[in-house]
């Protein structure tokens, strides 16, 4: 019979790999940073891949029309995305497609960007949008009133 | 690692008459949301029901019922016990995603002439990631606590975490006196959410590398800390 020591340890490799990953872990937290990609809460799908996405979950599409220099969007990333909540029902319901105005940065968009705006017809930032896989319109909201009014937009919109 | 630990505990989970209807009927429902094109998320709420259901049965109820203090009583390693209870539980767990997942595949190719995107087969696979730290999370719980205090601890963090996020938001936005405190800080709810996160992964819809590796860590030093806690454990007869 095994000495009852060995009934407690610990195998070897079970330490070694939590420090394994928890090195990999910190890595895949740098690397992010240098290519620019955040940590949102919202899963956000890239514009390119929102329709094919949309399809396989048959859920609609949220897009977020918004600009760095935009204020409201700003109090709206901070009481809408970035509450877990809120990002954890948007998640479930929607494609999330983040649209970010580069006119006044960089002088045009890019043609992905520009198309969407003019198909929207987006004229004021923050503006949200709600379509199906087939970029039909069915819902939107200009401009941002508040935490509570975005909540009732998103939920009567939820499939 | 133990075979036969894990063996049994796969054994016991797959041969279990509730666990096959289960399946069957998460691949009726998996085939039906596929068939008429539905929403994955459909069935996958029950595969994390499920897997509640499985991984509560841990360990938690064996220290409860006397069966530990039998296993106990022999030369097993108490880690490799633990851990190989964990993986039966994780096997089974995952079985019961990837078999509706082929119907609800097969559904929408036969049903919906539907061609294949890489988020069909990344939302149910993320769910089974989630669940890995779900398992990993009534695992540690069920370390430290009797019967099914496990799954109790886990909805409590949960509900707690969330109404703490929910009440510091809301703190924030009114003009409470802690309120400018907390705006002055927002590394506090910031906290408040990466612990969320961090125990109650939500995967994303397509695959991401960096998402899994961050949950992988986290399952791995959940199940680090339950085989610390174990090993101190005391066992006595008649526990109950």
């Amino acid at each position: 019979m095994a000495p009852i020591e060995s009934q407690r340890g610990i195998p070897r490799w079970l330490p070694a790999l939590a420090l394994l990953l928890i090195a990999v872990r910190v890595g895949v937290a740098l690397w992010p940073e240098k290519k620019g990609a955040s940590h949102a809460l919202v899963h956000w799908v890239s514009i390119a891949d929102a329709k094919g996405v949309a399809a396989s979950t048959r859920k609609p599409i949220l897009y977020e029309f918004s600009a760095e220099w935009c204020g409201p969007c700003k109090l709206m990333e901070r009481d809408v995305f970035n509450d877990a909540k809120m990002a954890a029902r948007i998640n479930e319901h929607y494609v999330p497609v983040r649209v970010v105005d580069r006119q006044q940065e960089e002088g045009a968009n890019p043609p992905e960007i520009d198309q969407l705006q003019r198909r929207y017809r987006v004229q004021a930032f923050p503006t949200v949008v709600v379509a199906d896989a087939g970029g039909e319109e069915r819902g939107r909201v200009q401009g941002y009133g508040g935490p509570d009014a975005f909540t009732k937009f998103i939920h009567d919109h939820a499939p | 690692m133990s075979g036969v630990v894990f063996a049994e505990t796969l054994r016991r989970h797959v041969r279990h008459g509730a666990y096959l209807t289960a399946i069957a009927v998460l691949a009726i429902l998996a085939a039906t949301a596929g068939s008429v094109g539905g929403n994955p998320s459909l069935w996958l709420t029950f595969v994390t029901l499920g897997t509640i259901i499985i991984g509560c049965q841990l360990i938690g109820p064996e220290f409860s019922s006397g069966t530990l203090q039998l296993v106990l009583a022999k030369p097993v390693n108490r880690s490799a016990y633990l851990l190989s209870r964990f993986a039966g539980v994780v096997v089974a767990a995952w079985i019961l995603v990837t078999l509706p997942m082929l119907f609800d595949v097969l559904a929408r190719i036969f049903f919906q002439h539907q061609e294949l995107h890489s988020a069909d087969f990344a939302v149910p696979v993320n769910t089974g990631i989630e669940n890995l730290m779900l398992c990993a999370l009534l695992a540690l719980f069920g370390a430290m606590t009797r019967s099914y205090l496990n799954v109790a601890l886990y909805f409590l963090g949960e509900i707690t975490l969330y109404a703490l996020d929910s009440g510091l938001r809301s703190i924030a936005r009114h003009d409470y006196a802690p309120s400018s405190f907390l705006r002055d800080h927002p590394g506090i709810e910031k906290g408040v959410v990466a612990i969320i996160r961090t125990l109650y992964p939500e995967g994303p819809p397509t695959f991401d590398w960096r998402w899994t590796v961050t949950v992988v860590s986290n399952v791995v030093v959940a199940l680090l800390l339950a085989c610390l806690i174990f090993r101190r454990r005391e066992v006595p007869y008649g526990a109950d």
